[in-house]
């Protein structure tokens, strides 16, 4: 409620403070659009796959791995746009926009005593995107964008039992909750047509952080309240979790937050209640 | 105009910054006295069928208080004392700690006194102002009960659910 107050004023300041010169002109927006965003399902799937082999004979349904598109999503926010020379065929543009959105997936494996694990991932984006090009006629533009995110996951791996309840806390070791976050700057360009006080958008973007690999394996998934020993990282090898713990502290064997990004394809909206006046 | 660009994320970054004290202030309003009003503890047999062989009313006490030793504001004291459909009982005095998402609490040292594997955790499956219920899971295998030691669950041969409500004195 805290979060959803503070969005309105600042959108309400915003259009309260939105103005005109000449032929210039600041459009704030309130802004959709829906984020076809992938991941690199590799790091993940070593878990299930790991966890499916190692379990193979007690498991009557394993878990599914994933094709790495399972968490695109909608966003929700706002913008604000500048445009220039609007009285030429040619003009600039910039524009800003800040919004969040999250998707969860759940992935249960049944024992064959009926019992389940379940692994529910949750990611939560915060998108912050600046982009600059060129406007044909106020009406269509080309751009070029850098936009940061700030990704936190969230991974539940809880039991539910045979009679429904379910169980976060560690009676069975790998339940808890695993904690992970990344930042990942993208680039790309971005297209948009404009009709009025709504201009539909459409951007491609490709993970800056992709270059440098070593940045992939510095975060795992933590559980940041447990103790076991050990480990309390999320594995990635359930065999060497069970019988080398040791030597899993030792390899850093965790599923690693680094992996979880990948190339966007997003279509957002853009749409501003009360246009300006020229 | 140009200052939005920098106030907007601010205030966002400043709000989504919250999470912990949010998991501090219920903490900070869990404390005071409560009695454990009902504990009760069933058998999850394989077939899926329950079996609670316990029911007791007024079966202890909790107190939570501020940490005073350590106070950096995520942990408080509990004191709790319980007594069993056996009759058997504890009285414990440790440390109360909650996760970032607020769904369980930690009874740190309350099940041995080792650095690891010790804690005892506590699913909240309702919290208001005055009452509380929390769960926790154990397995049985070959006769004793089990806490947090093995990964597969086939391996036991069934599982103990205990829940405690507490009410508010």
């Amino acid at each position: 409620m805290k979060r959803l107050t503070s969005v309105l004023c600042a959108m309400l300041t915003s259009w309260s403070m939105s103005f005109t010169f000449a032929q210039e002109v600041f459009l704030p927006y309130l802004y959709a659009d829906y984020d076809f965003a992938t991941i690199d399902a590799s790091e993940i799937n070593s878990f299930y796959n790991s966890f499916n082999s190692y379990f193979e004979n007690s498991l009557a349904v394993p878990y599914e791995t994933l094709t790495g598109n399972e968490f695109a999503h909608p966003n929700f926010g706002i913008g604000i746009r500048f445009m220039s020379g609007m009285d030429k065929p040619l003009g600039f543009t910039s524009n800003f926009i800040l919004s969040r959105g999250q998707k969860h997936h759940v992935n249960t494996a049944t024992w064959v005593d009926d019992l389940q694990h379940e692994v529910d991932l949750r990611i939560r984006d915060w998108t912050f995107g600046i982009s600059v090009g060129a406007q044909l006629k106020s009406i269509l533009s080309a751009e070029l964008h850098v936009t940061g995110y700030i990704r936190s996951m969230l991974l539940t791996y809880s039991t539910i039992y045979q009679d429904g309840s379910r169980s976060i806390t560690p009676e069975y070791k790998l339940n808890g909750l695993y904690w992970s976050s990344n930042v990942e700057l993208h680039y790309g360009p971005q297209v948009s047509l404009r009709l009025g006080g709504v201009a539909l958008t459409a951007r491609y973007s490709l993970p800056i952080n992709s270059f440098l690999e070593s940045s992939k394996y510095d975060i795992g998934f933590l559980q940041t309240e447990t103790n076991h020993f050990p480990p309390t990282d999320f594995p990635r090898d359930m065999q060497m979790w069970v019988e080398e713990p040791i030597q899993f502290l030792e390899e850093d064997n965790s599923v690693k937050a680094g992996f979880f990004t990948g190339s966007r394809f997003v279509i957002g909206i853009e749409f501003t209640p009360f246009l300006s006046k020229k | 105009m140009r200052i939005l660009y920098i106030v907007l994320p601010l205030v966002c970054c400043l709000f989504s910054c919250t999470k912990i004290d949010r998991a501090n202030r219920m903490l900070t309003q869990m404390e005071g006295e409560w009695i454990i009003e009902k504990s009760e503890r069933w058998s999850i047999l394989k077939d899926g069928s329950t079996d609670k062989f316990e029911d007791l009313t007024d079966a202890g006490e909790i107190m939570i208080s501020p940490d005073e030793a350590f106070d950096l504001g995520g942990t408080k004291v509990i004191d709790m004392s319980y007594t069993n459909f056996q009759g058997q009982g504890f009285s414990i005095s440790t440390l109360l700690v909650t996760d970032e998402d607020r769904t369980r609490v930690i009874l740190k040292n309350l099940l041995c006194n080792e650095l690891f594997e010790c804690d005892l955790y506590l699913q909240i499956e309702e919290r208001s102002r005055n009452t509380m219920v929390w769960t926790t899971h154990f397995f049985v295998k070959g006769g004793p009960t089990h806490y947090s030691r093995f990964a597969n669950p086939t391996e036991a041969d069934f599982n103990t659910k205990w829940t405690l409500t507490l009410k508010r004195q």
